[in-house]
């Protein structure tokens, strides 16, 4: 059992230009086994929102809880996936995976089975030694997601995991980060502008606005699961849902 | 192109793995070096057997360096300048890679250290030369702090320059997969920096190796009093060999320093080893 909980959360950041309201009295739940995105323009708060939850920053005002424990800094418990992949250059395919279990302790065999494991999921066991620069841009963010989902987390964070993708690898990531959630199903908050990445991933979409930085409203996504990317965008309630938001995102601007 | 959606496709994109970079690459990181160095030869040779009067062919000062190692005196002047080098270079880097971690990792450490280290870099090192002999003679001592004042403060600035270029969200990752405090200096910053390592290395070599000539030429030993030598006597040729073998020293070292780096931080050579 997990949940996320954040009440009447402000961060502020103060600058020589005076302070900027990053998020300003954002409440929201995710519940256990939910998959939860949040969607909004550049600038609306969202990465921070991430960020507070993944407990890289701490809240100006509020409560950022995870089971109603406030969170009081990073844990692997709360794995991250980023938009820029942030993998470790001198360590190779294997070594990323199996970073946050070496930071566990987990004994050597055990952590080279899971890892192993792993790369098998992802379809990367042909290229478990080498480095990231000899990656694509795809089988990187692999790399990233195996590597979050290898520490076993309660919650996954996303931000923005397939916005440095071109639109091809962006579809496949995505269909088979849909795979892995139904065959698990962790707690996730997945950060992105792509209303329709949203739809197609979520059981529920939070828009922000901007000014004031803050959840404007709740869409609840009700396509059944197991879903398929390329069937569901094809149909008129997808169209409706995805018409929706965009309107709502428009009045926000 | 990208073919992230089949990783078996993948495999046989030739520009992916490093095991199988194309030959001809590895050629041209040999073959454009050799053209460049065999050119300049070429115009040397050229312009002293044709043009410019004064200046020795290339060949000749070839032939004296032959002269040069079978006289001997090459080695001689090796055995007593290389442990001058190999002292103050070692000391550089046993002062410069802990100091310049330290300065890039710590900000208060930076705040402390950067007016004292600063102020030295700028100060030209040659003209401590006469203070530097009141103080510690004219005995081995006094060349190995020439060297040392040489490398070090380039081995430090250019280590702390590449610590500070480490990217913060690398540490932020570090923390989120479980790093404590200490895990991510030895599992996150200190693996960034290596290649900066092996940068402030090189580049300190390349000083100490300056540094030791100048310590030669300011009291005459080893290489100096070669150069000084021949240069008295007029004998260009053999000056100049001289001078070509400071070079591939220099060279030598800093191509050493390169190999280790390949074996050592293999991840930043990945892509042609021009970063």
């Amino acid at each position: 059992m997990t949940t996320l909980r954040a009440e009447r959360v402000r961060k502020t950041y103060r600058s020589d230009a005076g302070d900027v309201t990053a998020v300003a009295d954002v409440s929201l739940t995710v519940a256990d086994r939910e998959f939860v995105s949040v969607v909004g323009p550049s600038g609306c708060g969202k990465t921070t929102l991430l960020r507070l939850f993944a407990g890289l920053e701490a809240p100006t005002d509020g409560r950022v809880l995870v089971d109603g424990d406030r969170i009081e800094g990073p844990s692997p418990e709360r794995a991250m996936v980023f938009q820029s992949f942030n993998l470790f250059d001198w360590r190779t395919v294997r070594g990323n995976v199996a970073f946050g279990l070496e930071r566990r302790g987990v004994p050597e065999a055990e952590r080279r089975e899971r890892v192993d494991d792993w790369l098998d999921t992802v379809g990367l066991t042909d290229f478990a030694d080498a480095y990231p620069d000899e990656l694509s841009g795809g089988m990187r963010q692999r790399v990233g997601l195996a590597r979050a989902l290898a520490v076993d987390p309660d919650v996954l964070l996303m931000d923005e995991p397939f916005g440095a993708l071109d639109a091809q690898t962006r579809a496949v990531l995505q269909s088979e980060l849909l795979d892995l959630w139904e065959d698990r199903r962790t707690t996730v908050l997945f950060v992105t502008h792509d209303i329709e990445e949203a739809l197609l991933l979520s059981d529920r979409v939070l828009v922000m606005g901007a000014a004031p930085n803050a959840v404007t409203r709740t869409v609840n996504v009700p396509f059944e699961r197991p879903r398929h990317g390329r069937e569901l965008e094809t149909t008129p309630a997808f169209a409706d849902y995805r018409r929706e938001i965009w309107d709502h995102l428009r009045d926000e601007q | 192109m990208d073919h992230a959606s089949e990783p078996a496709t993948l495999a046989a994109d030739g520009s992916t793995p490093a095991t199988t970079e194309p030959m001809t690459a590895m050629n041209e990181r040999v073959r454009y070096p050799l053209f460049g160095v065999g050119s300049l030869a070429l115009a040397w040779e050229l312009l002293a057997r044709l043009a410019v009067d004064g200046l020795t062919p290339l060949s000749d000062v070839l032939a004296a360096g032959v002269g040069l190692v079978a006289s001997g005196e090459l080695f001689v002047a090796l055995a007593a300048s290389l442990p001058k080098l190999a002292l103050g270079y070692g000391l550089a880097v046993a002062v410069g890679v802990p100091l310049g971690l330290l300065m890039g990792f710590s900000s208060t450490a930076d705040a402390l250290a950067d007016t004292p280290v600063t102020t030295l870099f700028v100060t030209s090192v040659a003209s401590l030369l006469p203070l530097l002999i009141a103080v510690f003679g004219a005995g081995i001592g006094f060349y190995v702090v020439v060297v040392f004042l040489f490398a070090v403060f380039h081995v430090t600035l250019t280590l702390r320059a590449g610590v500070r270029d480490v990217d913060d969200a690398l540490v932020e990752t570090g923390r989120v997969f479980g790093a404590s405090r200490l895990g991510v200096y030895r599992h996150v910053l200190l693996p960034a920096s290596l290649p900066h390592v092996a940068a402030a290395l090189r580049l300190g070599a390349v000083r100490a190796v300056k540094g030791m000539v100048v310590g030669e030429l300011w009291v005459y030993a080893g290489f100096g009093s070669l150069l000084h030598g021949y240069q008295r006597y007029g004998q260009t040729d053999s000056a100049l060999a001289v001078v070509l073998v400071l070079m591939a020293l220099s060279v030598g070292i800093a191509g050493g320093l390169g190999a280790l780096e390949r074996r050592y931080a293999p991840w930043h050579h990945v892509e042609g080893g021009v970063r």
